[in-house]
């Protein structure tokens, strides 16, 4: 009798070894795919804010990659930032800042989208090289658009 | 004999060993079952991931197909939202064109760019490849060639021209288009689970799309919608679904008037900058104030402003001014 409870004490004890090791497993393969999850949303906002077309430079419907339009940031900050379109912008860009800075030849810095989230732990941040061209000189800026996402 | 003693333990050894027992397999079921619940979950939400991220990817890529393989399920769609089984997942603005039902382990995704004349946002239209386009229309329509044509060749489509040579494949699920022509059903297609029909009435810049369902092996009129451009014509040939279409059109009227906007001040810093040459924010402001509501005459009148806009646009050009667009 003392025996079969003996081994039933092993075998419970063993099961529960067990269990904890595939608990721990699980939970850091979670972790590590919320990692993930994260730095995808991060790029995946990057994306996005590089693709708007109330941004991009274009020739007779030619979209060109990579640039943006000097006239078109002036104007994109304040109708990005309207409460109107706030709820539209929200569920491309979630809680994120977007930027776009001019580096050289002068500086300057457009801020399109900021809604930063309460009690975030930490940011992800993503630079993006754009030229910025401006139709009135038919001239090209060199600059920066910063994706900063933040993260709880 | 044995002793009373001996009995005793003898039956309290098989007593044990069936509670024990009993609670060996009452654990291992509970770890299966909860471990297939989480497997299950986690499967949802890998789909829900794979398709934000097709959503997202495929918005900032023109003209690429994917064919993307998930775990077999299905997705049920309607204005807004989705749901795997019991996930849903809520989107404030949608503007992906799709069957309200896609069922299987395969997604194909593709994307357009929808300009009226500027390009306000890209389309992405997913389907699945068990279903099959078939367009009816007669062999000189020069626009229903273009539809079709506009159609990836990954996905599964034919041309006829009449319902009736429409040959059976053994399908899951057919989409009959027909162009300028009353949708009829024929014995060849009553063997099929899933029959829908658009009918579509108008040009390459704008018409309407009247939605079929199939009741008692006849097509009936669900409701009417509209579309401009052959981009959002698209769009309805592959949502079968008057609510999604109309909630993706929604979307992306949104998503024009936003655009509109931007071009609106865009054109009044041209004009303070550039004096010589005649721009005029009438068109846009059309196009602004059509876009507020998605209706058959906001549509004609954003028709007409975007004609007029493009052709001011080849007056700039003309005369080497900065462009509008």
């Amino acid at each position: 009798m003392l025996e079969t409870i003996a081994v039933l004490a092993v075998f419970f004890i063993l099961l529960m070894l067990g269990f904890i090791f595939y608990t721990k497993v699980i939970k850091s393969g979670v972790e590590e795919e919320k990692e993930e999850n994260i730095q995808l949303s991060a790029i995946k906002i990057a994306q996005q804010a590089a693709a708007l077309p109330e941004l991009q430079c274009s020739q007779n419907n030619v979209i060109k990659d990579n640039c943006v339009d000097r006239l078109k940031l002036e104007v994109a900050d304040n109708i990005m930032q309207s409460p109107e379109n706030e709820i539209f912008y929200y569920d491309k860009f979630s809680f994120s800042k977007i930027t776009v800075e001019e580096i050289y030849p002068n500086t300057k810095e457009w801020p399109l989208y900021d809604r930063p989230l309460d009690d975030y732990t930490h940011t992800l941040v993503t630079h993006i090289p754009i030229s910025i061209f401006n139709p009135e000189n038919d001239e090209n800026a060199f600059g920066l658009m910063e994706v900063e996402s933040y993260l709880k | 004999m044995h002793s009373k003693k001996g009995v005793v333990e003898i039956q309290f050894n098989w007593i044990f060993a069936i509670i024990a027992g009993a609670i060996i397999i009452i654990l291992f079921t509970t770890i299966i079952l909860k471990q297939k619940e989480s497997s299950e979950t986690a499967a949802n939400l890998m789909i829900i991931k794979n398709l934000d991220v097709i959503w997202s990817g495929s918005e900032t890529t023109i003209g690429t197909v994917n064919i993307i393989k998930i775990p077999k399920t299905k997705i049920e769609f309607r204005c807004n939202g989705y749901s795997i089984w019991n996930s849903p997942k809520q989107l404030n603005t949608m503007n992906v064109f799709v069957p309200s039902v896609l069922d299987g382990d395969r997604i194909i995704s593709t994307t357009l760019g929808w300009g009226i004349p500027y390009r306000a946002t890209n389309l992405v239209y997913l389907t699945n490849p068990k279903i099959r386009y078939i367009f009816i229309a007669e062999d000189d329509n020069e626009f229903a060639n273009k539809i079709y044509d506009m159609v990836p060749d990954e996905i599964r489509k034919n041309k006829y021209t009449s319902a009736a040579l429409i040959k059976d494949e053994n399908d899951d699920e057919v989409r009959i288009v027909f162009f300028d022509q009353e949708p009829a059903v024929t014995n060849n297609l009553k063997g099929i689970k899933k029959v829908t029909a658009l009918k579509i009435v108008g040009d390459k810049d704008k018409g309407t799309v009247e939605f079929f369902g199939l009741v008692n092996d006849i097509f009936v009129s669900k409701e009417t919608s509209y579309y401009i451009k052959e981009e959002t014509l698209l769009g309805a040939i592959f949502t079968d679904d008057k609510e999604i279409y109309d909630c993706a059109m929604k979307s992306a009227f949104k998503k024009l008037n936003i655009v509109s906007q931007v071009y609106e001040g865009r054109v009044n810093e041209l004009t303070a900058i550039k004096p010589n040459c005649i721009y005029g924010t009438s068109q846009i402001r059309s196009i602004l104030d059509a876009s507020e509501e998605f209706s058959k005459s906001n549509i004609d009148i954003i028709d007409i402003a975007a004609k007029n806009l493009e052709e001011q646009n080849k007056n700039l050009q003309k005369k080497s001014c900065p462009l509008i667009y």
